[in-house]
């Protein structure tokens, strides 16, 4: 067979290969989301009594060391879960839309509501090292998967 | 775009084949060659119970021999029947032209096996794949359409049979009885063209090691052989760990042969069900319990026997326990645990009598017995005993004639019991030696697996119920077709057959509920599917060959005069080797028309459930494969294989179930030594 048969087929075969569409797209994405998972050390029988707990979120600071957890979400330097989380569960996931990426969290932690609204506190931290807050650097359009461990008995050093 | 792809390459090839006619017609004709020197005789066990050419049988079939299985992936069966025409294979599923849609993993219509041996679960009754080293399976016989009339339950669809290399396929070992096979493959997912589709901020790899060590005389044997495969998956939340050993005894004693083989294999691996949307199709729901852990294994014990009873009779023996187990590490109190075991006995008596050189009788019993003890099933027994028989009388104007039929009977506690006969009817007349006709009518049937009887859990967002008045699905199988060899204008082979299949009583998930969320199995739809299908498959050069296939099919719901959910119309697959020396590349293209129909509810539980486009896969393969048959650098028999396979090249990207992604481009290098 003639060498440049071997080359019109193979051109062709590029030519076919380069004029194929990708498939399945997705919307493009300028939300980015920070997901995961909350799990609670000891699973049930750590859980502090059930009227302790007045309301309990994950929230993300840009601002590091926050102030208070009311005065950042209200001045919108923190992102916060809009439920608050399932109580006396092993674990639980949360999700966090950040509409303003790239950003930079440099505080995520799971705060408890134990008063009035004023009445905060940090019982989980998203951290590399132990005990100590990492940071986030959230892209455009990034989805973010962190775990956070919740130990009642042991809180993080609280930063307000 | 849909069919540009797939048109352009066929004409892309149908312009090769036309500007390579004269020339190799030339060529051909110089030498004079015999066309058995571009196709072999490829033998096929499956389709009567006994050894024949492929050519002489009434059912369509396909051979995968052992020559085409050097460069793949050890432990990847999978991606093997890929390239088979008319097949479909995700995560264990199979489906034989159109024969399974979308059925969460459990009651396969297509029953698989190990040398005759089922490798079906006795609880959900679906396939098993990946439990046998690929360096001792000699070759894979896919024979399509209704296979119950010998094969029973599950073969509604079509039968898979994994045959195991024998002592007397160990010729080139004479001299060498002690072989040791090392295999290792590593590969990685690359990053996808969408950045929010990737999960993490490192490729994601995969990787398997394998060690067989073998010894083999002309009379006895022994093979030993292990595996641990990991992949972390191009989907977050979708990694698996693999351990595996196997074990199997060859005796041959004045003629009969006895194989005992012994496997274990166990899984450790995430609980992915559906992706979390289009948008972010790598990742599960947001809401999911990453924590948990399904633990599955299998196990299984299994014995066959050829006996000469006379010069003209012998009896084949097959019998096993096959045990399977699956877990996932939730508390027992809470929901969504899930837990199964089930052990599977099997025993088949098999005479063949050969009265003439005209007429062969095929006869047997099986006896097949599921326990099952399963938090998730209850406590459940299901036994089926069937009788079975096939007449072939080969007339002497080249017209062979397959007549025969089988009977099943089951019971099942706390069930009704069902009782099936399946009969056939082959026809297969030989014009000359490189031209074949066949036909075939024949029946049919599937019994509900356990766990679409009794099935009682709650899966990621769906409760399943159970249904024990479930009754067998059935079906009609008929076909016409040709095989047919030319030498000229270039060494070529061409298959093509016709069918249709009637369907009744099919077995498929049905919602129940408002919420769409409740399941049960239940006899819902009656079906037909009727389509043709043609595989060409012929020599460029001497070094370059060529296969395409194609297949429709036209899957109506007869019920509701609709298309058949989950089902594709159009199929083809195309592929190009080249091999020079020591070296071999494969350029390997599959597509499948787009699904036209899924199941409307699922939309309310998967996110973006609609989202799907036709398949255009194209797989690269190049590698090198050396044998030395006399010595090599250490003085001993050795051969190697290095093979770079690429999987998805293009990194399209489509849907292979509803809310599923399927892989991605992958990139893997294999190296195989044999000693």
């Amino acid at each position: 067979m003639k060498r440049k048969y071997y080359f019109a087929y193979i051109f062709l075969l590029f030519a076919a290969i380069l004029g194929c569409d990708k498939g399945l797209e997705p919307q493009p994405v300028t939300t980015s989301y920070v997901n995961g998972m909350i799990h609670y050390v000891d699973n049930y029988d750590n859980w502090l009594a059930a009227d302790s707990i007045k309301d309990l979120r994950v929230v993300a600071f840009k601002n590091f060391p926050p102030t208070s957890v009311f005065e950042e979400v209200l001045s919108g330097r923190a992102y916060f879960t809009n439920q608050s989380l399932p109580t006396f569960v092993d674990s639980s996931a949360f999700s966090l839309e950040i509409a303003d990426a790239p950003a930079t969290m440099n505080y995520i932690a799971v705060v408890q509501q134990f008063g009035g609204i004023m009445d905060w506190r940090v019982v989980g931290l998203y951290s590399v090292i132990k005990d100590s807050a990492a940071v986030l650097e959230v892209r455009q359009g990034k989805i973010y998967n962190l775990r956070i461990d919740v130990d009642f008995k042991n809180l993080p050093k609280q930063p307000f | 775009m849909n069919n540009k792809l797939f048109f352009f390459l066929t004409l892309v090839t149908l312009n090769m084949l036309f500007f390579c006619v004269d020339t190799f017609a030339q060529k051909a004709d110089e030498k004079k060659d015999s066309i058995k020197t571009y196709f072999g005789k490829s033998m096929i066990i499956t389709a009567n119970r006994r050894v024949q050419n492929v050519q002489e049988i009434s059912n369509s079939a396909f051979i995968i021999e052992k020559g085409e299985l050097r460069g793949a992936d050890e432990n990847n069966f999978e991606q093997i029947l890929k390239d088979v025409p008319g097949l479909e294979v995700y995560d264990e599923n199979i489906s034989i032209r159109g024969s399974d849609g979308f059925d969460f993993g459990i009651g396969s219509r297509t029953l698989l096996m190990y040398d005759g041996i089922p490798l079906m679960s006795g609880d959900n009754g679906d396939s098993k794949f990946n439990l046998l080293p690929l360096s001792e399976i000699q070759a894979i016989d896919i024979v399509k359409g209704a296979g119950s009339a010998l094969y029973g339950s599950s073969a509604i669809g079509g039968v898979i049979n994994l045959i195991s290399t024998k002592l007397s396929d160990w010729r080139d070992y004479a001299d060498h009885p002690f072989k040791i096979d090392l295999q290792s493959s590593f590969g990685f997912y690359t990053r996808n063209n969408y950045d929010q589709w990737n999960y993490a901020d490192n490729l994601s790899a995969k990787s398997s090691s394998n060690v067989t060590v073998s010894h083999k005389t002309s009379k006895y044997g022994a093979i030993f052989s292990g595996i641990v495969e990991s992949d972390q998956s191009y989907r977050d939340y979708d990694d698996s760990k693999t351990g595996g050993v196997f074990g199997q005894f060859f005796l041959n004693s004045n003629g009969n042969e006895y194989n005992l083989f012994g496997l274990f294999n166990s899984t450790d691996r995430s609980d992915w069900v559906y992706w979390n949307s289009l948008d972010s199709a790598t990742i599960p729901p947001t809401n999911l319990d990453r924590d948990i852990r399904i633990t599955s294994s299998k196990g299984m014990v299994g014995f066959t026997g050829k006996n000469f009873l006379s010069s003209n009779t012998f009896l084949n023996t097959k019998a096993s326990l096959f045990y399977t187990s699956f877990f996932n590490n939730y508390d027992k109190s809470q929901k969504d645990y899930r837990s199964s075991q089930s052990v599977s006995t099997y025993i088949d008596l098999q005479g063949t009598s050969l009265f003439n050189s005209s007429f062969t009788l095929t006869y047997g019993l099986t006896m097949q017995q599921n326990n099952v003890s399963s938090f998730s099933y209850g406590l459940r027994n299901q036994k089926i005993f069937a009788g079975y028989m096939q007449m072939e009388y080969n007339f002497s104007e080249g017209l062979i004639v397959n007549l025969g039929g089988r009977y099943d009977f089951e019971t099942v506690r706390d069930a009704n019991e069902n009782s099936e006969f399946s009969p056939k009817l082959g026809l297969n007349y030989t014009i000359n030696e490189n031209a074949h006709l066949r036909a075939a009518v024949g029946k049919g049937f599937r019994a509900p697996s356990i766990g679409e009887r009794f099935a009682s859990i709650s899966y990621q967002g769906f409760d399943v119920v159970e249904n024990p008045y479930l009754h067998p699905e059935s079906s009609w199988n008929f076909e016409i077709g040709g095989n047919f060899r030319f030498l000229t204008p270039i060494p070529m082979q061409i298959d093509g057959t016709i069918f249709s299949n009637y369907y009744s009583d099919l077995i498929e998930p049905l919602f129940t509920d408002v919420n769409y969320s409740t399941i049960l199995f239940d006899n819902i739809s009656n079906a037909s599917i009727y389509g043709f299908e043609f595989a060409f498959t012929g020599f460029i050069t001497e070094d370059i060959s060529f296969s395409q296939s194609y297949t429709y099919l036209d899957p109506m719901d007869t019920d509701l005069n609709e298309i058949l959910k989950f089902r594709s119309k159009y199929f083809a697959t195309s592929s190009l080797n080249y091999n020079y020396g020591i070296f071999r590349s494969t350029v390997t293209y599959r597509y499948a028309s787009k699904v036209e129909k899924i199941d409307d509810k699922l939309v309310l539980q998967v996110q973006d459930a609609q989202a799907r486009v036709p398949m255009h896969v194209v797989d690269l393969y190049f590698g090198l494969s050396y044998k030395n048959k006399q010595s090599n650098l250490f003085g001993i028999y050795s051969n190697m294989d290095i093979g770079l396979n690429v999987y998805n090249a293009l990194n399209y990207y489509y849907t292979y179930m509803v809310g599923n992604l399927a892989p991605t481009r992958f990139i893997g290098l294999t190296i195989k030594i044999g000693f």
